[in-house]
């Protein structure tokens, strides 16, 4: 025992400097978020907010909302509010306020896309294979005869005592629009728990909600449509609350005799509209951008343009084979790197 | 300075050293991923699969924005690991059945730089690689 001090010392030395070190990887590595993903609606869904306390049980609050609200609108769920009104097709269905109003939003962007953007596409949905059974090109008869029981304005709407008369034959698909209504109510479940910096990802539709935690904005990229799925390096939104959809043919499609069929169908033709391979709407909640991303897609790359331009509070970017367009105000949200 | 390495035994020494490397690897891991995560190269991030210490695959994130899970089965030490990936996040799904413990399946998700799923009775190790942490989100 010759130095016992100066090996203490030694031993000490390197407790502390390990501790300080741990310390401050702990700092470096430390989230600024409270993140969970889970999976319904057939995609992954992921809320992440400001890591502060109580936010874990607010993000299982949100996602259990969003869970029973994907429940009531998915129209393969024999429970669902949706199952009943299609079979009850031909009679009166009494309606809650909020599923009321969600049908009335659907008829009014129905008018407004001049019939691109239709929940009653079902139909035509199942034809094509979209719905449950297999995908396959049907003929033309069948998707003419199959047409005459698509139409929203056929849906007959009383206001007086919130109910629905959808014509027999005729079924509701809410899948234009169910994602981006159910992420608003999660949204809107984390504002109620006092959460003001939050992302909600269902499926590539987002929401957010505030700046992130370190006062930055949200940095949102766009997936190219073709290729291996690479994002738009030089289209990056920088958000601090509103929402992102984007509509791609690339989604769900199939290939027959080498030619591409999405599952955007144009309710009006019975066709897949082709003049375009992607569609990314900013709007201020996330099932307008929802609808307006579908409907800008189907009505095509003129109409859409004049659809987004007379819209308050709405962005796009289009592209097609060859060329992008974006709208006018985009530049205020959008970093063109 | 002499007398004192004289004094320590060949565990203390062992001890010390081993003590430094870790601490130089954790100032310098967490700067390298300051560093690299500030590189404008948005959507250019890899998820690494690491079979017995050899890359196996390298996926760009990029490709895990997708409707349905990507699932990756690797066959390992004990048996055959299955990995999914969704959403710029990765988790170890299944691990062998011989795997008596299945720590890494209790990992779960990871979705960026840092931290990493290791599969030690399989030898499999999943990390991500920087790139994509310049983006929270990705609309598809």
């Amino acid at each position: 025992m010759v130095f016992p001090g100066k090996k203490v010392g030694l031993i000490v030395f390197i407790v502390v400097l390990t501790g300080i070190v741990l310390f401050s990887r702990n700092q470096v590595f430390k989230s600024d978020f409270y993140q969970k993903t889970e999976y319904f609606m057939d995609t992954s869904v992921t809320v992440k907010v400001k890591k502060e306390p109580g936010a874990e049980e607010a993000v299982s609050r949100s996602m259990e909302v969003m869970k029973q609200w994907s429940l009531k609108l998915d129209r393969f769920n024999s429970e669902s509010i949706i199952n009943k009104i299609n079979n009850s097709a031909g009679e009166r269905v009494l309606l809650t306020e909020n599923i009321y109003n969600l049908l009335k939003m659907a008829g009014k962007y129905y008018n407004l896309s001049s019939g691109a953007f239709d929940i009653s596409v079902a139909p035509l949905m199942d034809l094509w294979g979209f719905g449950r059974e297999e995908k396959h090109v049907p003929a033309e008869q069948e998707i003419n005869s199959v047409r005459e029981r698509v139409g929203l304005s056929k849906l007959e709407f009383n206001t007086a005592d919130m109910s629905v008369i959808l014509p027999a034959g005729m079924s509701l698909d809410l899948g234009g629009m169910a994602k981006g209504f159910i992420i608003d109510r999660g949204m809107e479940s984390l504002q109620g728990s006092g959460i003001n910096s939050a992302y909600i990802n269902a499926g590539g539709n987002i929401r957010v909600s505030g700046k992130k935690p370190d006062n930055s904005l949200w940095q949102i990229g766009v997936r190219k449509p073709r290729g291996q799925a690479e994002v738009y390096q030089d289209f990056i939104l920088a958000l601090a609350g509103g929402s992102v959809a984007t509509s791609g043919d690339y989604e769900r499609y199939f290939i027959q005799d080498g030619i591409r069929y999405s599952h955007l169908i144009d309710p009006r033709t019975g066709y897949q509209a082709r003049e375009m391979l992607t569609v990314t709407v900013y709007a201020p909640t996330a099932v307008e951008a929802d609808i307006l991303s579908t409907s800008l897609f189907i009505m095509g790359w003129q109409a859409g343009q004049e659809l987004v331009e007379n819209l308050t509070g709405v962005e796009a970017m289009m592209a097609r084979e060859d060329e992008r367009w974006v709208s006018s105000g985009f530049h205020k949200i959008a970093v063109f790197r | 300075m002499q007398r004192l390495l004289k004094y320590l035994t060949l565990y203390d020494k062992i001890l010390i050293v081993s003590l430094i490397i870790v601490n130089v690897f954790f100032i310098l891991f967490p700067l390298y991923h300051v560093y690299t995560g500030n590189q404008d190269e948005v959507g250019k991030g890899y998820i690494v699969i690491r079979n017995n210490g050899k890359v196996e695959k390298k996926i760009p994130v990029a490709r895990t924005f997708r409707e349905d899970p990507l699932l990756i089965e690797v066959e390992g030490r004990i048996g055959t690991s299955i990995i999914e990936a969704i959403n710029g996040e990765v988790r170890l799904k299944e691990a062998p059945p011989e795997d008596p413990q299945k720590i890494c399946e209790k990992t779960g998700w990871i979705s960026r730089p840092g931290p990493s799923i290791i599969c030690v009775p399989n030898q499999i190790s999943i990390t991500i690689e920087a790139g994509e942490d310049g983006l929270d989100g990705v609309s598809w």
